[in-house]
């Protein structure tokens, strides 16, 4: 058993004055620090913001405070419709996903079919770009003047549902399959050793076990598409067409016709949702994995080609189409006139809006400076955390997983209430780059946090107490124990900050200034303007960055881990 | 130095994990806290070591009240179950370790490491990593990372229990020989009383937050106090007073005064001699051979006892015996 070491409240019986282990005052202020700066920044960046749209939406355009502008909401058709069409669409995608996730996620997982590498490498492509990337391709691959379309000699009409479904299925995929892997990954060989001496079918135990120790996996799993979808906004630009949605409903109402308070409402709408989704997903990912047994032994798969055979050819499919539809953005933006005109040629990449490149260069500073700021104030409230008392802990924990229920278009839209403000000191970051960086940060928070959490797990506490025992004190015992087994956890949350805000649109949609424009924004622009071939040439450079940067993770935990067994 | 402890008392939210402890670990002392899981010996290993803190009493070491002094200024060894060596750190590194926050000059660090290394029989793995190690191996680094600062008290957590039997048996002995040596006073948990026989000086033999009882292993395996330390430190019979009169009259004369349901006279199995004689009292029921020696159930009396020969007493399951005990066999304990 390993005790919360001075942690433990003390309680006296009789009335005996407790000894408490006097911690020493380097000690108390480094961690008291440690907390408070990161849960300050917390409640700056997202408490207040949360706080001024919740406050932003009651308050009315005439005037006054009230329900005026959720009335007003309910009165207007379009949004009714928008909440109907983000709901179907948000269904549809959740069903589909979950589907084709299990699939894919069993056959990489359980079965030994060839090629899972190609698998797991094509399912990672939607991440490295923006989620409008994906819509791109498929207008490229299947829009009116797309390959098939030129090929068939007929007009097909993607934009609209069908579009959006198939662009959100491919970008919630990764996600999905992610999490579902990791429940099956949960399961133990012997599980199926008993099954077998018991006389069960190939079929019964996968019925009666491979499914029940899965499903809050899947639940899980359901619930981020869910989230994923209804709060993308990317897709429904791009390829949603005249299906509005409440995500595209938003941005119409803030930027199209400056009516603040209905887009305050509206992002308060779509926070309804998402909050049950994630609350729900939390409760499932603990049932799930409070079941984890250190001293199980993974299954090993076996060879079965009924099975083995289909889920080889379909699983292909999949990740094939996956590449094609990134593959075809890269292509298309290095011919003369996708699908008519296929020489080769570089001129797409000299961009044309004013600013050129300028996007791509502010989203690199903005994402490591996301990434750093980020990483370092995790990694201070985890360090913190540990050593402080439960309740204290509990309440920060919770803050500090909420921003995940927060969609990128709510957060963004609150940051305008929030720091567009003149007068208050809050003010001088609005239009800057750091307050961009924030932003992506906050919006990415909580993911980043509960890595941090896990990886904090790992550091042993035996460790840290022979450390103490030997005498260090607390910088010792942190850079001699916790920093060496918390660097590739370090390492994984800084790039995760940085390919996130490298592809993200929601957040950041409503901040950008003609000064601090920014890449995924630029992409957008372009696309509207109708110069898809420049959105697909700025979208590969973008993937580009993402794609050396997730490299370079991998080279560096490489290193770390090489260096660990030399 | 010696460490003391008076009156310590410590609670989990209104549990008492330690019961008013009093204990003294004299200077180049061996003690063993010796008890089942669940009973405090951890946990009183842990305030020791400044670890944890407690709710009431006194903890001085030489005299000096350790109350406000943090772990890592207490000067303390210590080695854990889980050998706990620092895995980005060669096992030079490791056991340089507490020296080098000390921040002692670097030839001497390097001088003391390949002395350790020297006693703990391992010279050739200063610049391994502790997984190139057997488990034995990095028990013994462990040993030697506690020991490189000159502790002024040793503490030592099951530092056996997640090594094999062989292993075990030799890294006892070195543990011994090295305590010796060094005349550091060391507490060591184990639940394992036969550890604790051949380790300790002193064995404290530990139940439910309370000291059952203080003494050397002959003491604690000779005239255990409570039928708790009786039947913690190996197998024993307990025989109820009123049937010891009736049976063994010849015992009685050892028993203290007290209610006749307050005490019960306990008789190791190797002090019951069987003999085999046509037409004894005794039955034996079953046999078990267990190399060196064979154990024996009997039915004698109206009771069933255990007995323990070295040599082949030369029955069979069934056969009838004579059963005798020597008057200085038996300890009373309390019931």
């Amino acid at each position: 058993m390993t005790m919360p070491a001075l942690t433990v409240p003390d309680k006296t019986p009789n009335k005996t004055q407790p000894r408490r282990l006097r911690r020493p005052m380097d000690e108390r202020l480094l961690y008291g620090a440690c907390v408070l700066v990161p849960v300050v920044a917390l409640v700056l960046f997202f408490l207040l913001p949360l706080g001024t749209i919740v406050w932003r939406s009651f308050m009315e355009e005439a005037g006054g405070v009230g329900l005026g502008n959720y009335l007003a909401l309910f009165r207007a058709p379009g949004t009714l419709r928008a909440v109907g069409n983000s709901l179907a669409v948000g269904t549809a995608t959740t069903a589909v996903c979950l589907v084709l996730g299990f699939m894919v996620a069993y056959a990489v997982q359980r079965t030994r079919i060839p090629g899972k590498r190609f698998v797991s490498a094509a399912l990672a492509l939607p991440l490295l770009a923006p989620s409008l990337v994906l819509g791109l391709g498929l207008i490229f691959l299947l829009g009116r003047n797309g390959l098939v379309s030129n090929l068939l000699g007929t007009r097909l009409n993607i934009y609209g549902f069908p579009g959006l479904l198939i662009a959100n299925v491919l970008y919630a995929l990764p996600q999905a399959v992610l999490i579902i892997q990791a429940a099956l990954r949960q399961s133990d060989a012997r599980y199926y050793d008993a099954a077998e001496v018991m006389g069960a079918t190939r079929w019964q135990q996968f019925v009666g076990i491979t499914l029940p120790n899965v499903k809050f996996g899947l639940l899980s799993a359901g619930f981020v598409v869910f989230t994923v979808t209804i709060t993308d906004f990317g897709n429904a630009v791009t390829i949603g067409g005249d299906f509005s949605v409440l995500a595209t409903e938003i941005y119409n109402q803030v930027t199209g016709q400056m009516k603040f308070g209905i887009g305050a409402a509206v992002g308060i709408l779509l926070l309804l949702p998402t909050g049950v989704a994630v609350y729900i997903e939390r409760v499932a990912a603990q049932r799930q994995f409070g079941t984890a047994s250190e001293s199980a032994l993974p299954p090993v798969p076996d060879y079965v080609p009924m099975r083995d055979v289909p889920l080889f050819l379909a699983t292909m499919t999949l990740a094939l189409s996956i590449v094609a539809v990134v593959a075809t953005v890269l292509f298309a933006s290095v011919v003369r006139l996708w699908p008519y005109r296929l020489d080769f040629t570089l001129k797409h990449y000299s961009i044309t809006l004013s600013g050129g490149y300028d996007p791509l260069w502010t989203s690199l500073a903005v994402s490591a400076g996301a990434a750093g700021i980020g990483t370092a104030l995790l990694f201070a409230l985890v360090l913190g955390l540990r050593r402080m008392p439960p309740g204290v802990a509990k309440a920060v924990y919770l803050l500090a997983v909420l921003p995940v229920g927060v969609p990128g278009l709510v957060l963004g839209l609150s940051y305008i209430f929030a720091f567009n403000l003149a007068g208050t000191p809050l003010h001088m970051l609005y239009g800057t780059a750091l307050l961009l960086a924030l932003c992506n940060f906050y919006h990415y928070h909580t993911q980043g946090f509960l890595t941090m959490v896990t990886g904090m797990r790992a550091v042993p506490p035996a460790l840290e107490e022979a450390a103490s025992c030997l005498g260090g004190g607390v910088l010792r015992v942190l850079g001699d124990v916790v920093v060496p087994v918390m660097v590739p956890t370090l390492l994984s949350v800084f790039f995760f900050l940085f390919m996130r805000s490298m592809v993200t649109l929601s957040a950041i949609i409503f901040l950008v200034t003609p000064s601090t424009n920014l890449a995924a924004v630029t992409v957008m622009r372009l696309d509207e303007a109708g110069f898809v071939s420049q959105a697909a040439a700025f979208s590969t450079c973008i993937m580009a960055v993402v794609a050396a940067a997730a490299l370079a993770m991998r080279g560096a935990l490489a290193l770390v881990i090489r260096k660990k067994a030399a | 130095m010696d460490l003391q402890i008076k009156n310590l008392l410590k609670t989990f939210d209104g549990f008492v994990a330690l019961d008013r402890i009093n204990l003294t670990v004299e200077e180049r002392e061996f003690v063993c806290l010796l008890g089942p899981s669940g009973c405090g010996k951890t946990t009183l290993l842990r305030i020791i070591a400044g670890l944890m803190p407690y709710d009431a009493g006194e903890l001085l070491m030489g005299g000096r009240d350790l109350g406000a002094v943090p772990a890592r200024d207490r000067g303390f060894g210590i080695v854990f179950q889980s050998y706990s060596l620092f895995p980005n750190m060669t096992v030079a590194e490791n056991i340089g370790y507490g020296l080098k926050i000390r921040k002692g000059p670097r030839d001497r660090i390097a001088a003391r490491v390949t002395e350790l290394l020297d006693l703990i029989k391992l010279p050739n793995v200063a610049d391994r990593y502790p997984w190139q190690l057997s488990g034995g191996q990095q028990q013994r680094v462990a040993l030697a990372r506690a020991l490189a600062v000159d502790p002024s008290l040793i503490l030592l957590d099951e530092p056996l229990s997640a090594l094999d039997a062989r292993v075990r048996a030799d890294l006892r002995a070195e543990i011994r020989d090295v305590q010796r040596r060094l005349g550091i006073p060391t507490i060591m948990v184990t639940h394992d009383q036969e550890e604790a026989l051949t380790l300790a000086d002193k064995v404290v033999c530990m139940n439910h937050g309370l000291i059952e009882q203080v003494g050397t292993p002959q003491d604690l395996y000779l005239r255990p106090r409570t039928r708790f330390v009786a039947d913690f430190m190996g197998s024993s019979n307990l025989l109820p007073t009123a049937w010891v009169r009736e049976a063994m009259p010849h015992l009685l004369p050892s028993r203290p005064d007290g209610a006749e349901t307050a005490y019960e006279a306990c008789v190791r199995p190797e002090r019951i001699a069987v003999a085999p004689v046509a037409g004894g009292e005794g039955r034996v029921i079953d046999l078990t051979f267990l190399g060196n020696i064979r154990r024996l159930r009997l039915s004698w009396r109206g009771r069933e006892l255990l007995a323990e020969t070295h040599q082949d007493p030369g029955v069979a399951p069934g056969a009838a015996v004579d059963v005798s005990v020597d008057a200085d066999a038996c300890a009373w304990v309390r019931a």
